[in-house]
This record gives structure tokens, C-alpha cells and sequence, in this order.
């Protein structure tokens, strides 16, 4: 297997096309509680997919709504703000992505299970009180390196895939040892490019990391990432249940008990949102 | 008189709780090799404890 040079997915990954303003906008909302809300719904509303995702979900038989919701303005007033940037935000990174083309991975599997971790981040947030939008966003993006490397270098990844190694241990592990780039830096790289918030960077790039100190959000994916893996909530082949930090539950000051009610929270909060996987 | 009916032998009823969550036996075999690796630190140890008891409650409604 060719090893593979971190350059060479920089490189490919400066030719990613710039993302909508109405992303950015999204993003860049996470962490302004002052952001304008009627200015960023009038902005999901003049983009047809993202809008069409966002009322196709708002009138799903989980919101229960009485009366249908015609309008992304009428989504804001009847299910918050912050449920309709989560359910526009992923309708449009999930559409970003798509400049990704990752053969060699189950696009379907792969995105229910961004989806998960970044439902149990917000969890999590929730119980910790962090920002659980932002944790939703880090949660969702945190995999995306996977999408860099099956697309920038899809036979090297494809041959990794069905290494011996893949099933054996951690994926990180057999990233680093067969490709000498790992999913995390990858990633890491995007959401840079991407010009996303500092916050995201370190959750994308430290999510599996065991020897650099984590940012909270990093501590929050790292713990969601190995919750959904654990509950075998997007069941996979072989999908080993990444190393943990030693101190990871103290760090975010969560016991078993609260482990295992973000599990209930997850399992029902993603059944509600599969709607967002597909088209 | 009739015994009680037990988890195993009740008619399938609707109103029914739903018994408590155990994973498949693939899915548990795969969790021992899963937890060989996770526990390989205190948080995995954590994780492993957590699991076990989500899957013993009930499911939210």
C-alpha cells in the first residue's frame, strides 16, 4: 500500500469549492447568541434544498405538529431556532460534502452515524452545559476525514478498508500504520480550509486523540463518538469502539448513570431525525 | 388457575412494555472484542458499565 503524504490531501483538499454563504452564515451563528435569526431563516428559506429538508422534517409524524409548517419562518416560531439551524446545517453540509466522492465508503451508513454522534454531542452538551449547538456541528463533522481520504486517495483508503488490520483494531490506528495520515487530520484539514471556528477544528482533529489535552468540545466528541459506537446505534462490520482518554468521564464530569440516560436521549432523538439521511 | 404469564410465554400484546434491550448475539460477541479494546483504560471500563445499564432499562415511550 502507497503511504500517503498529508500535502497531498491539503492539496486536494484546497480544491474543494467554497462553501454556500448560507453555511457559512450557519456556522458562524454557533457561537453568536446575538446572530440574527430572521436574516439566516431568510437565507434557509431562498435556498430550495436546505428549506425543503428543514419543512420535510418539521412536518414529520416526530414533531407531532397539528398543523403542517409552510414556511422555514414558520419552522423558527413553531420548533426554535435552534432545531431548525441543527436540521439546516446538516441538510447543507451534507450537500457540501458531496464534492467528496467516497466510493469506497457507505455514504448512507457513514452519515447516520455522523448523525448520531452529533445527536449524542448535543446530549452530552446538554448535560454539561456547553454549547450544545455547537457540539451537534462538531459531532457531525467529526468523521469528515474519512470522505477526504476515500476521495482524494480512494485506493489506498479501499485497499486500508479491506486490510486484515480494519478489523482487527481501532480505525485510527490502521489509518496511521497503512496510510500514515489518520481520519482526524485529515478532517482537521477541511474544516480549516472551510475557514470554520477554532472550536471545530480541535473537536475534528482531537476526537481520537490520547496524548494532547482535549478542548471540551474534543472531550464531548471523543465521549459521542465511542457512546454511538458502543450502542451499536448504525450497526457496521467492524466498527471497534475507538481508545479513550483515561480521564475522559471526569473531564466532562459524567458517571454511568448519565452515560446511560444520553443513550435513552440519543436512541429517541435519532429516531426522530432520520428523515435528514437521504434524499 | 392459570400461571402467570412470564416475559417469555405473554401473547404478543401492543400495550405490552417493551422488555428491556439485549443485544443480538453478534452484536454482543462483537462488544466483548469491541470492550477488549475499550477497556484497555478506566473511561472504556465506564463506557462498558454504562452500556450495561441501558440495556437493562426500559425504553422511553
Amino acid at each position: 500500500m502507497i503511504p500517503v503524504d498529508l500535502n497531498q490531501i491539503a492539496t486536494a483538499v484546497r480544491a474543494l469549492p467554497a462553501l454556500p454563504r448560507v453555511v457559512m452564515e450557519l456556522i458562524e451563528s454557533l457561537r453568536d447568541e446575538n446572530c440574527d435569526v430572521d436574516r439566516i431563516a431568510s437565507q434557509i428559506a431562498r435556498d430550495p434544498g436546505i428549506s425543503a429538508k428543514t419543512l420535510r422534517l418539521a412536518n414529520s409524524s416526530f414533531f407531532g405538529l397539528q398543523r403542517s409548517v409552510a414556511s422555514v419562518d414558520q419552522a423558527v416560531t413553531v420548533l426554535g431556532f435552534s432545531a431548525v439551524r441543527n436540521i439546516a446545517t446538516t441538510a447543507g453540509l451534507m450537500r457540501s460534502a458531496e464534492a467528496l466522492p467516497a466510493r469506497a465508503l457507505d455514504l448512507n451508513e457513514f452519515w447516520r452515524h455522523s448523525l448520531a454522534t452529533a445527536l449524542c454531542a448535543r446530549e452530552l452538551a446538554s448535560s454539561t452545559l456547553h454549547n450544545t449547538a455547537l457540539a451537534y456541528t462538531c459531532g457531525l463533522l467529526h468523521d469528515l476525514g474519512k470522505l477526504v481520504l476515500a476521495s482524494s486517495v480512494p485506493e489506498s483508503y479501499g485497499a486500508m478498508l479491506q486490510s486484515p488490520r480494519y478489523r482487527a483494531e481501532p480505525t485510527i490506528q490502521t489509518e496511521r500504520s497503512l496510510l500514515g495520515v489518520d481520519h482526524a487530520q485529515a478532517g482537521r484539514e477541511v474544516v480549516s480550509h472551510w475557514q470554520f471556528p477554532t472550536d471545530i477544528q480541535h473537536a475534528v482533529g482531537l476526537h481520537h486523540s490520547c496524548d494532547t489535552p482535549l478542548t471540551p468540545m474534543a472531550a464531548l466528541v471523543m465521549a459521542a463518538d465511542a457512546i454511538v459506537q458502543a450502542m451499536d446505534v448504525v450497526p457496521t462490520v467492524w466498527a471497534a469502539v475507538p481508545i479513550l482518554v483515561p480521564d475522559l468521564w471526569e473531564q466532562l464530569g459524567l458517571g454511568e448513570e448519565q452515560i446511560a440516560q444520553t443513550m435513552q436521549r440519543t436512541v429517541h432523538a435519532l429516531a426522530g431525525a432520520q428523515l435528514l439521511i437521504g434524499h | 388457575m392459570n400461571p402467570p404469564n412470564t416475559p417469555e410465554t405473554s401473547p404478543a400484546d401492543p400495550a405490552a412494555p417493551t422488555p428491556p434491550r439485549k443485544p443480538a448475539p453478534e452484536v454482543a460477541a462483537r462488544n466483548s472484542f469491541l470492550f477488549r479494546l475499550s477497556a484497555q483504560t478506566s473511561a472504556g471500563a465506564v463506557l462498558l458499565r454504562a452500556l450495561e445499564r441501558f440495556q437493562q432499562q426500559e425504553p422511553q415511550p
